[in-house]
């Protein structure tokens, strides 16, 4: 399954975009800031 | 019996999925309260002072144009937008900038997501993706096409503005 990471600071964005890649069968990391995406991203790098 | 109640169940779900052009045109005069209010949250944008007409007389053509844009078939590329154009003449001798434009641009798309976002349970998710690309390609030809106009306006050098 392919990975997308969203980074944005509007909720209505992060979550519209998250819905339609997933249904779209994308994997989504969404995050509201670049820290937080840094975050979310850190645990998983090993496997990007 | 059971399988009845499936068809029911279905027939239910269909009848209230709505395309994103329909969400839009519905909830036009929604989306364009909700960019007004983050505007009015954004100092770059009112430090130029104006009247509500002429703050947002542009939005109806511009979300119109979007709509046209997304009953288009799939592959169509954007046209030239009238309304973009004007907005870029008239936006210059209100003594907006470039940023300005942007800005404003970027708050638009906010507002039309959010409306999806409203709207969620009523739109085909599968559909979604598709549409949304439209309408970012959409709103950055349009400010493509404010930008043009507002640079033209530049060079001649006339604005209403001290």
């Amino acid at each position: 399954m392919n990975r997308i990471l969203i980074v944005d600071d509007t909720e209505s964005v992060r979550i519209t975009l998250k819905m339609a890649l997933e249904v779209n069968d994308f994997e989504v990391i969404a995050a509201s800031t670049v820290t937080e995406a840094f975050a979310l991203l850190r645990p998983r790098l090993s496997t990007f | 019996m059971e399988q009845n109640g499936e068809i029911v169940r279905i027939m239910s779900k269909l009848s209230t999925v709505e395309t994103v052009a329909s969400v839009l045109e519905r909830d036009l005069n929604l989306t364009i309260q909700k960019w007004t209010e983050r505007l009015s949250q954004t100092k770059k944008l009112t430090n130029v002072k104006l009247g509500q007409e002429q703050r947002m007389g542009h939005l109806p053509r511009l979300l119109e144009d979007i709509v046209t844009r997304l009953r288009l078939p799939e592959n169509t590329t954007a046209a030239s937008s009238s309304a973009a154009r004007d907005h870029g003449t008239i936006r210059f001798r209100q003594g907006y900038t470039v940023s300005m434009l942007i800005e404003e641009s970027r708050l638009l798309q906010v507002s039309i997501f959010e409306t999806l976002h409203r709207n969620q349970q009523t739109l085909d998710p599968r559909a979604v993706l598709l549409n949304v690309m439209i309408i970012a390609d959409e709103c950055d030809t349009q400010l493509g096409h404010t930008i043009d106009t507002f640079m033209e306006e530049e060079k001649k050098g006339r604005r209403d503005v001290a």
